[in-house]
């Protein structure tokens, strides 16, 4: 589109990056500089940016680390994704894992795996837990946690390591809460749905509060 | 510094607004990151904001979020420069500078075919200094001089344009970014005006008429 050439890399290949048309990096790509483009920005494989990354779209199979920020329409990670600075999209689909050392701002985010961020921003947000996740602070209309499966690979627990499936946050706020096997120091909303393997340490509602068993919550009130 | 906070519990029991709604701001940036203010409390960490600040805004986007949507508010809060290019006669019609204003600046400004934003902020300022009452003629244009010759030097337009005043001698200042400063005992600040509120208030004006001039020509149609 327009004058921008695309950047393709096919197998292995470097770029310094810049403005571009779209990107499409099938195999492992370095990138050494910040990226913007028009278009899409298409990783199959592994890829390295050693900058931010701007796009239009995003659809990540495999593994990227983007060593700045990444501001995007849709962004669709099926793998892993590093960043090392906030993530603002207008809605993200997440199936693996994502690392960033900052915040997250969208309108939709749903996921299936394992978090990890400073800060979530979005107005819906569905959390699906696989593995240990753990956001500092999430904020939002709607904000569902659950835990789809338990240890859906049974075959993991032989492992010595910790794969319980488990959000840690500091505080929670949004209108309709509904949260599984969650640790957080303080949730508030208006609709607060506690279910099990949570433990909470204060609970602020405005209009109800909902409590399963197995779960612990030190202190409620409601405002 | 003491400054008057108001709780993130507080404001939305005052304003009767959502987390939803809050978050929402926030990420449109309606309501500026810096104005989140996390304090640590008995409970863990709590969010306040600026009291005076943050409940005007909000009643600001109540007001607004009839006739505009989130993002053009957006534009209208944020410090950046609006895109728009004036003529004196649409000036004057609209009232956004006062005759008098616009002619007092002639030797400075010149009568261009159309005014930029920033020429029209200056105006919009140069004006509104003189229409306090509190400063005399020649301060107003020791103040214009000074927007004319610093306000592209400032990022976004977030500063603050003061005149002091020291036994009958007077000179403007503007600082850029929010900064306070302090002044000998003798001197005393005359006027102090915040450039992104003013930044604010322009295009305030210059957008409300803009929508009353596409409803009007709505209706001849």
């Amino acid at each position: 589109m327009g004058t921008r050439n695309d950047l393709i890399i096919t197998g292995i290949g470097v770029s310094s990056g810049g403005d571009v048309g779209a990107v499409q990096i099938d195999g492992v790509g370095t990138i050494n500089g910040a990226l913007s483009c028009e278009e899409e920005f298409v990783v199959n494989g592994k890829a390295t940016v050693k900058g931010g990354v701007e796009a239009r779209k995003t659809v990540i199979n495999g593994m990227v680390t983007i060593e700045g920020p990444l501001r995007t329409e849709g962004c669709t990670v099926e793998g892993k994704l590093k960043l090392e600075g906030n993530l603002a999209a207008e809605s993200v689909q997440i199936n693996g894992s994502v690392t960033v050392h900052g915040s997250v701002e969208a309108e939709r985010l749903a996921s299936n795996g394992k978090l990890q961020m400073d800060s979530l921003n979005a107005d819906e947000i569905k959390l699906m837990l696989q593995g240990s996740s753990s956001i500092r602070e999430i904020g939002g209309g709607t904000i569902e946690v659950i835990e789809l499966e338990k240890s859906s690979s049974r075959w993991l627990k032989l492992l010595p390591m910790s794969l319980e499936n488990s959000l840690t946050a500091q505080v929670i706020e949004g209108d309709h809460i509904y949260l599984e096997n969650t640790a957080a120091g303080v949730v508030r909303g208006a609709v607060v749905r506690i279910g099990p393997g949570c433990e909470i340490g204060l609970v602020e509602y405005k209009e109800s509060f909902e409590l399963s068993d197995g779960s612990v919550v030190k202190s409620n009130a409601r405002l | 510094m003491e400054e008057d906070l108001i709780s993130k519990k507080e404001l939305l029991e005052m304003t009767g607004i959502s987390y939803g709604q809050l978050y929402r701001w926030k990420r449109k940036q309606l309501l500026p990151e810096d104005w989140f203010i996390r304090r640590s409390a008995f409970t863990g960490q709590e969010t306040f904001f600026p009291r005076q600040q943050v409940l005007g805004r909000i009643r600001q986007i109540m007001n607004m979020k009839e006739g505009l949507s989130l993002d053009e508010m957006a534009d209208l809060f944020s410090p950046a420069p609006a895109e728009v290019d004036l003529s004196r006669g649409d000036l004057l019609s609209r009232n956004i500078v006062s005759r008098t204003a616009l002619e007092y600046s002639e030797p400075y400004l010149g009568t261009p075919h159309t005014y930029s934003f920033q020429q029209m902020l200056i105006l919009y300022v140069f004006d509104c200094s003189l229409q306090t009452g509190q400063i005399h003629l020649e301060e107003g244009k020791a103040m214009l001089a000074v927007l004319l010759d610093n306000l592209g030097r400032l990022e976004e337009y977030e500063g603050e344009l003061v005149l002091l005043r020291k036994m009958g001698m007077s000179f403007a200042l503007l600082l850029s970014g929010d900064r306070e400063f302090y002044a000998e005992k003798d001197a005393k600040i005359a006027l102090r005006i915040p450039i992104a509120k003013k930044t604010e208030e322009l295009k305030l004006k210059l957008s409300a008429q803009e929508g009353r001039m596409e409803d009007s020509n709505g209706n001849e149609e």
